[in-house]
């Protein structure tokens, strides 16, 4: 089995993205089985990986400047090492073993991409507030976050081909299919789930299942009564030197899409470390 | 006989005393009626000469009047502090944790909580600015929660201080406590650190 997880970052001023993407490869090599726990990532400046006090997280460090922010992730079929793989966002946490989740996607699977995401208590997240552009046009409601795909895969190269394509012609792809609520931005989400539509494959790539189960931290679809600007100005952010996350009292057992980029510090980072080096 | 005035040029260069002194007026419980220049005050008793930058704050409204009051016995100017200096909004505000010195970027901290590894003790004190001659208004119970390590759910111990009691004093706790643990706090200054010996 050829099986690994792809991240792809790029630099930024404001957010360090190669220190989220640093967190998020050492929770996944502190929870999956070996085998399961490989990580790439794609960076503009691979020479900012030395600096890190356990480079090791990454399996391959593929150094690429062709696009900056989150376009990136629209290259992740070209850029990946893997047969098999699984491309994330790098704001997220793994918390437990989610490895015979591989498996299946692996036998059953070419391209996957869930349509479905979970409050911090675990409820389904219902609420289009930040998915008009989903709602409004009829876009299957497909969360690039957590990506699966065969590298070999003909449906998968014409998915991103013209996931790409919609990515540099936002304006027409607007007009044509997103015009009853155009978004801000064409981002990778939209590209996706236009990618999908037109090319009829929704049901193929993002049925129904138990997996993954991402926990998505943004402030207006956590089911509250109140507006928010933040979910931790309501809940707390509570990580041990076991792994472990509570968000206010709920204990975390999915992947967790956290979205405020500095909840994930120095410290965190640190008793991420910590578990890794008693580990190995 | 006709007055004879002073040239208008000559009289507007004659020296002039600019110094103005303030008093504070004030009740028999020592409450502050007013600030008032010394001329204004010379047949009221109840008086207290105040500094030109408290008379200032208060006659521009930057303080008021209730933010001090006379020490009858010391016939001192005090001033009260509002206990609650920071508002309580996030969740950060009610359940506070707070952050080891090595991970925080805090410079001058109001509360600073030490512990001693050795020892096993916490020590609370507060920082210098409160020491003078500050009386605490309300109540000023403070409580701080020693907690799993970054897990306010799991509670280990619970304590609790009056500000008074760290103003000028440091308050020791002899503690049972694991290897790592965190104390969190409702948030009513703004800053507080926590340090390891």
């Amino acid at each position: 089995m050829n099986f690994g997880y792809l991240i792809v970052v790029a630099s930024n001023n404001d957010i360090d993205y190669l220190k989220l993407a640093y967190a998020l490869a050492l929770s996944i090599k502190n929870t999956q089985k070996p085998g399961y726990d490989k990580v790439a990532l794609v960076i503009d400046n691979p020479q900012l990986v030395d600096n890190l006090k356990s480079p090791w997280v990454f399996d391959h460090v593929i150094g690429w400047n062709k696009e900056t922010h989150w376009d990136g992730r629209s290259w992740m079929d070209q850029l990946s090492p893997f047969e098999n793989t699984v491309c994330l966002d790098a704001d997220m946490l793994f918390l437990r073993d989610y490895s015979h989740w591989i498996d299946y996607f692996i036998e059953n699977c070419e391209l996957y991409i869930p349509s479905k995401a979970f409050t911090y208590r675990g409820e389904t997240i219902t609420n289009d507030f930040y998915r008009k552009t989903f709602t409004k046009n009829s876009l299957p409601n497909l969360y690039s976050m957590f990506t699966f795909f065969k590298q070999e895969s003909e449906l998968a190269t014409e998915f991103f081909n013209l996931g790409r394509y919609i990515i540099k012609n936002p304006v027409e792809f607007s007009n044509l299919y997103l015009a009853k609520h155009k978004p801000k931005v064409v981002g990778t989400d939209e590209a996706f789930a236009l990618s999908a539509k037109i090319l009829d494959i929704s049901d193929i790539i993002s049925y129904d299942l138990e997996f993954p189960k991402v926990v998505h931290m943004k402030p207006m679809i956590q089911n509250w009564a109140w507006t928010a600007d933040k979910v931790t100005e309501h809940a707390g952010f509570y990580f041990n030197t076991q792994g472990n996350l509570k968000i206010g009292n709920y204990q975390q057992n999915s992947i967790v899409h956290y979205v405020e980029k500095d909840l994930v510090n120095d410290e965190i980072v640190s008793m991420l470390e910590e578990i890794a080096w008693n580990k190995n | 006989m006709e007055q004879e005035l002073m040239d208008f040029d000559e009289w507007i260069k004659l020296p002039v005393n600019q110094t103005i002194e303030y008093y504070a007026t004030f009740k028999d419980d020592g409450a502050l009626i007013g600030v008032y220049p010394s001329h204004a005050v010379a047949d009221i008793p109840n008086k207290i000469k105040i500094d030109d930058e408290v008379a200032t704050l208060i006659t521009t409204g930057a303080e008021n009047l209730f933010s001090y009051k006379v020490d009858i016995p010391t016939k001192k100017l005090v001033k009260l502090n509002k206990f609650s200096t920071h508002s309580l909004i996030k969740i950060d505000d009610i359940l506070h944790r707070v952050i080891d010195k090595k991970w925080s970027n805090v410079q001058d901290p109001d509360i600073i909580i030490l512990h001693n590894a050795k020892n096993n003790t916490l020590t609370f004190s507060m920082s210098d600015k409160y020491s003078n001659d500050i009386v605490w208004d309300g109540a000023t119970e403070m409580i701080f929660l020693v907690t799993d390590y970054n897990d306010p759910n799991v509670l280990i111990h619970m304590l609790s201080i009056r500000a008074g009691d760290i103003t000028e004093n440091t308050k020791s706790f002899a503690l049972d406590l694991p290897t790592r643990f965190s104390v969190y706090t409702r948030r009513i200054f703004d800053k507080y650190i926590f340090e390891t010996t």
